[in-house]
């Protein structure tokens, strides 16, 4: 990787932080509820220049972000970390193997998968009564949809636009919405 | 071109698919959810006044509670509820036996265990 590449990397990872630790200051009326916007980068990224940048910036993102806010280790990391992992994973299997989905349906996939690691991990490390974990499934669940196709709608518009104009490419990852500069 | 439009022409079918079956699925999990945790017959398990667990009445299980003074330690069983061990003086609270309904009190160790009554409200069976 050269070092222009890890500038880019560096930016795009910047980018994600900055969307999660904004997405903190929406009020909602549900204290854990997590937009996911940091997603959007993931997937535009994802679609950009393949896998491993991708799943670089979610890691880089998880733990600078819970540097940030002081969670590094905590059960949030953790969970976090799994939500991420778990997402990215799919979203890039998903769209390798076909181009059936838009952004959109990745989108949706991930939040899916995101929650489901998530309910998994929390089950597993912390609660450890699936009825807990039950009753709160459904609402997540539906939230996921919502914020999911969201972000996916908004990866959908961001590449339109990028689409046309110069995307410089990452090595090791392959530019496909734009001409490589 | 207006943006909704323009929106939805930018998914494909099976985005469509994936969408309507994920609703369906989050919207239907409210109501199996519901089906499969037993409603009613609840017992709550209160320290100092602070909800410490929130179980069903059906599911046998043994909890051990820490208050101020001590463990106590509660048995679920054939929906029943009793307290085993408990570290006041007089034991009032084991002596009462199996309960059914109602409230027991293991007041030393400020431990206050409601049976049956409330089903399960919300978010409010998580403990953490």
């Amino acid at each position: 990787m050269q070092s222009q590449d890890r500038l880019r990397v560096a930016l795009l990872a910047a980018y994600a932080i900055g969307l999660h630790g904004l997405e903190r200051l929406i009020p909602t009326p549900i204290p854990w509820l997590r937009f996911g916007f940091a997603n959007i980068i993931t997937l535009t990224v994802l679609v950009l220049y393949g896998f491993r940048v991708s799943m670089t910036i979610t890691l880089i993102r998880v733990l600078m972000g819970s540097l940030f806010s002081g969670t590094f280790l905590g059960p949030g990391f953790v969970l976090s970390l799994g939500g991420g992992i778990a997402s990215t994973s799919i979203m890039a299997a998903v769209h390798s193997a076909s181009r059936a989905f838009s952004p959109v349906g990745l989108s949706l996939l991930g939040a899916l998968f995101h929650n489901i690691a998530q309910l998994g991990l929390a089950y597993l490390l912390f609660v450890r009564r699936i009825e807990a974990i039950l009753l709160i499934t459904p609402l997540i669940l539906l939230i996921g949809i919502i914020t999911g196709g969201i972000n996916g709608t908004a990866c959908s518009l961001l590449l339109k636009r990028l689409r046309g104009s110069a995307v410089p490419g990452i090595d090791g990852g392959e530019a496909e919405g734009g001409r490589r500069r | 071109m207006s943006l909704p439009r323009e929106l939805f022409e930018e998914t494909t079918l099976y985005d469509r698919i994936l969408f309507v079956a994920l609703l369906l699925l989050s919207v239907s999990s409210f109501f199996l959810v519901g089906e499969i945790i037993p409603s009613g017959g609840t017992v709550t398990i209160e320290v100092d006044g602070r909800t410490a667990y929130r179980l069903s009445l059906h599911d046998d299980r043994v909890v051990e509670v820490r208050g101020p003074i001590g463990v106590t330690r509660v048995e679920i069983s054939n929906s029943r509820v009793r307290v085993t061990e408990s570290p006041g003086p007089r034991k009032l609270c084991i002596r009462q036996g199996w309960t059914e309904r109602g409230v027991i009190i293991c007041l030393p160790n400020r431990v206050v265990i409601r049976v049956g009554g409330e089903g399960w409200g919300g978010l409010d069976a998580i403990s953490g």
